[in-house]
């Protein structure tokens, strides 16, 4: 484990406090790595999105370690972790807890709060989709604001705190799709894809044997409280911010410069908020690379994630099967 | 700012050697531009040269430009280039926006400072890409054909001739021979000081002809130096009495001394009979004039060595000369024309004084290079013909139907309206009896050139030359009607002009004469007449043969003759 003193807040950061955050990541990603096998793109982008102080919102078939990793960063990370499997029955309240009458000693009953699974470092909203929109709404609050308000009063949540939900894109049946407006408050969203031959069959070997592949917890949580502060310090250039700001405004279809497919496919383009977390997860993804500065290679790189679920496409583009990937690409070719 | 002083450093050094690289690369272009502009000047193309050079200046520039364009630096492009090339994630470009932004650096920013600067001498060797040195293979093959153009003289028709030098060494040489030939004439201490004059400038014009670097300037020359020689002709040896007329008292006391000395009895007769008249007329008596002819007598004669008295013949009539003049001095007219009648008698007839002689070579020479110039220029090619070129075929044509000749060898044109503008100067007529014999018939009852058959009615009776108003030498057919009668469209139009050529009348044609010529004349011949309208042709027309009568190729003997003719033609109504 790295010294974490030298993240502390008050620490001045320098080359060294540097490459020791870096270090540490990079041990993080490595544990990760290690347990959830063939999946580095979908570790590395979980960890951007912690980094960032965001959420993530993982898509993939079920089976493919989604609940695995989220498992395995909490035991990497020195840092609490609870899951919600999400059905259409679940109640608003059983994410974020609720008043319980409760009797004391004197046999005076009193209202008390009961503190719901949202109140963890890293939730697991498994298969989010299956649950009602108004209980998916009550993420909405704790994703954005950090906090729960139940009966009146307001809970703030331990920092840090980030929200890695699942969902499955083939059983659509009885599922209810996230919302535009909770979509966008997912930092990134990372898709699991299907591991190859090698990894499939190293996965069949080593978790149906008895012993278990476990991840050593390498970081603390005010080490990863003191990273996510040096994140937001990660220098963004003049020119990174306008490549940044340009990427956003070329996914928009009334834009000029946009590409043709986009104007022909997209209904909406991506958010103000997609900027800033083009800029956050550039940041964070700069400092995984141990980078102190953003360069433009960092926005390419998180581009895909950040975006493909900000833009909202149109009926023509699932005719033709276009993906919000391939529009993105063509996004990041008008500024490269 | 150490990141930002070493990408300025390597930006303009880069930019010198993109540039350099660029001027290689466009260095065929300027070449074949170059080329191109001199091709157009020295064919005498100013206004061609000016365009073509500012053409390819701006496309050079263009191309300079463009070239440039992807390649010109200043710190954050080079920054980012670098950056692009050693894949350092816009390191560069950040520590740049970082120096430049003027703000005290964070602390990640510093090591962002850091980074960049322990980057730069890492990378300092290769960051200016080396210089390379590479033509346009377009421009080569641009320059190649330039090339080919420049030394072959691909294209450029007519004035693909060499114009570096307008005469030729031959011609040069020709023209030099008649510099000299003039200046041993105006040595002659017995020319007037206007004549002397004359033909310095003839001199100098030649010298110019010799030098000029245009065939058209260098012919503008020659014409000069030749009417320069025609205005000195009849000062040196005046024939007709319009001619003498014109002379002042010294120049004809010196023809008539120079007649004398050339023993030439029908000038010194004419001219006599000159002096008599104007002494007749003089206040003084004539005493004024005896004492110029006493003068005149003395510089023409060649004194003995010895003191002795020139014993030659000319020597002999250069006394009388001198004898009558002392006699006119006197008021003794009687006996100063008795003394004149003999001299008139002693002499040999037909003796042509031999400074005009000289002269006549000097003109025939002259005459003959211009002819040589104007062919050279013209290549010999079968260009169509200017307006002008075709006017004096028509006139030379004219000249030649009206001398009956038969029409020509050279590629007939008949262009257009050659015809009716060259038989006014053509204007032959046959003469059917040479002076002396009795008068022929005028023209009136034939038709004007152009329109059938000039008149032929006279008959020759003994051989007598047959004459033409403008045509040069002698008819060979005796006895025979002049043959005139130019169709329009002569086809012996071709001929080149040389001798006689409109441009060579110094007398302006009056407005409008070309136009309905040959109605007029018509007209005037039927009886039609309009005094107005065959006035001004009348007019224009004896411009035109008193500037050709004074050519050598008018004889002498019948100059006279044509004057008269013209004379006749004029109507009642003019002065």
């Amino acid at each position: 484990m790295n010294d974490i003193a030298v993240l502390s807040p008050t620490t001045s950061i320098d080359e060294e406090v540097l490459q020791n955050a870096t270090a540490s990541l990079t041990t993080v990603l490595a544990e990760l790595g290690r347990v959830v096998l063939g999946q580095e793109t979908l570790c590395r982008e979980v960890m951007i999105g912690l980094l960032g102080g965001g959420n993530v919102l993982v898509e993939g078939q079920p089976g493919l370690g989604k609940t695995l990793l989220v498992r395995t960063l909490a035991d990497a990370v020195e840092i609490t972790a609870s899951r919600i499997q999400f059905t259409p029955d679940l109640m608003p309240a059983d994410i974020t807890g609720t008043q319980v009458l409760m009797r004391d000693d004197s046999g005076r009953s009193t209202l008390e709060f009961r503190k719901g699974p949202i109140f963890a470092n890293l939730v697991l909203a498994d298969e989010i989709n299956r649950a009602t929109p108004k209980t998916q709404s009550a993420l909405l609050e704790a994703m954005q604001e950090h906090s729960v308000t139940v009966a009146g009063a307001r809970h703030v949540l331990e920092e840090p705190f980030c929200v890695i939900a699942t969902q499955n894109p083939i059983e659509t049946e009885g599922t209810y799709p996230l919302p535009e407006a909770q979509l966008d408050r997912f930092l990134l969203k990372a898709v699991v894809g299907f591991p190859t031959m090698e990894v499939l069959r190293s996965i069949g070997l080593s978790t149906t044997g008895v012993a278990q592949t476990t991840a050593r917890r390498v970081m603390t949580k005010d080490e990863l409280i003191a990273i996510q502060r040096l994140v937001r310090q990660i220098v963004v250039a003049p020119h990174v911010a306008e490549v940044a700001a340009q990427i956003t405004m070329n996914t928009h279809p009334e834009h000029g410069e946009a590409p043709a497919r986009v104007k022909k496919f997209v209904r909406f383009g991506a958010s103000p908020r997609a900027m800033q977390a083009l800029l956050l997860a550039g940041r964070a993804n700069a400092l995984l690379a141990g980078r102190a500065h953003v360069g433009t290679e960092d926005l390419v790189a998180i581009a895909t994630p950040v975006l493909r679920h900000r833009m909202i496409l149109g009926f023509d583009a699932t005719l033709d099967g276009v993906t919000a990937d391939s529009l993105v690409a063509d996004v990041l070719a008008t500024v490269q | 700012m150490t990141v930002t002083l070493s990408l300025k450093r390597w930006a303009r050094r880069s930019n010198r050697r993109r540039f350099i690289e660029a001027i290689a690369r466009a260095l065929p272009w300027i070449a074949a531009g170059a080329a191109l502009v001199v091709l157009a000047l020295q064919r005498d193309h100013l206004v061609a040269a000016v365009c073509v050079g500012v053409v390819a200046l701006a496309a050079v520039s263009v191309l300079v430009a463009r070239r440039l364009r992807g390649t010109w630096h200043r710190p954050p492009s080079f920054a980012k280039a670098l950056d692009h090339r050693h894949r350092t994630a816009d390191l560069l470009r950040t520590a740049v926006a970082i120096e430049q932004r003027g703000e005290i650096p964070d602390e990640v920013e510093r090591v962002v400072l850091k980074r960049a600067e322990d980057l730069v001498p890492k990378i300092a060797d290769g960051a200016v890409p080396p210089l390379r040195l590479r033509t346009s293979p377009l421009g080569l093959a641009a320059l190649a054909v330039t090339a080919l153009m420049f030394f072959t003289g691909i294209g450029a028709g007519e004035a693909a001739k060499p114009q570096t030098d307008a005469l030729t060494e031959k011609a040069r040489a020709k023209a030099d021979e008649i510099a000299k030939a003039l200046d041993a004439l105006a040595s002659d201490k017995t020319m007037s000081a206007d004549v002397k004059e004359k033909l310095s400038k003839a001199k100098d014009a030649l010298r110019k002809a010799a030098t000029a670097k245009a065939g058209t300037e260098a012919l503008a020359a020659l014409s000069e130096a030749s009417r320069l020689l025609d205005e000195a002709a009849p000062q040196i040896a005046a024939n007709s009495s319009d001619e003498m007329k014109k002379l002042s008292d010294q120049q004809l006391a010196d023809q008539l001394a120079s007649a004398a000395a050339a023993g030439d009895s029908t000038r010194v007769s004419k001219l006599a009979h000159e002096m008599m008249n104007r002494a007749g007329g003089a206040q003084d008596g004539g005493a004024a004039l005896g004492q110029m002819l006493k003068d005149a007598a003395a510089k023409a004669s060649h004194p003995d060595p010895w003191g002795g008295q020139d014993a030659s013949p000319s020597g002999e009539r250069l006394s009388k000369l001198a004898a009558a003049g002392d006699s006119m001095k006197q008021g003794d007219m009687e006996s100063a024309k008795s003394t004149l009648a003999g001299l008139s008698k002693g002499a040999r007839a037909g003796t042509v004084d031999p400074r005009a002689a000289k002269l006549a070579e000097a003109r025939r020479s002259l005459s003959d290079l211009r002819s040589a110039t104007r062919t050279a220029m013209n290549g010999g090619s079968s260009r169509p013909m200017t307006a002008q070129e075709a006017h004096d075929a028509a006139a030379q044509a004219a000249r030649d139907a009206a001398s009956g000749k038969s029409p020509g060898k050279g590629d007939g044109s008949g262009n257009g309206s050659g015809a009716g503008k060259g038989m006014g100067k053509g204007m032959g007529m046959g003469m059917g009896k040479m002076p002396g014999d009795g008068a022929g018939k005028m023209p009136g009852t034939g038709q004007m050139p152009g329109m059938g058959q000039m008149p032929g009615t006279g008959q020759q009776v003994d051989g007598g030359n047959h004459l033409s108003v403008l045509q040069q030498g002698e008819a060979k057919d005796h006895g025979s009607s002049g043959t005139s009668g130019m169709k329009g469209n002569s086809p012996s139009g071709a001929q080149e002009p040389e001798t006689v050529m409109a441009e060579e009348v110094k007398t302006d044609p009056p407005p409008g004469t070309p136009d309905g010529i040959v109605r007029a004349i018509k007209e005037h011949s039927a009886g039609e007449h309009t005094a107005t309208a065959f006035g001004a042709i009348r007019d224009h027309y004896a411009a035109v043969a008193e500037a050709v009568m004074h050519r050598d190729e008018i004889p002498l003997t019948r100059r006279d003759f044509i004057q008269r003719y013209f004379e006749a033609l004029r109507t009642r109504e003019d002065p």
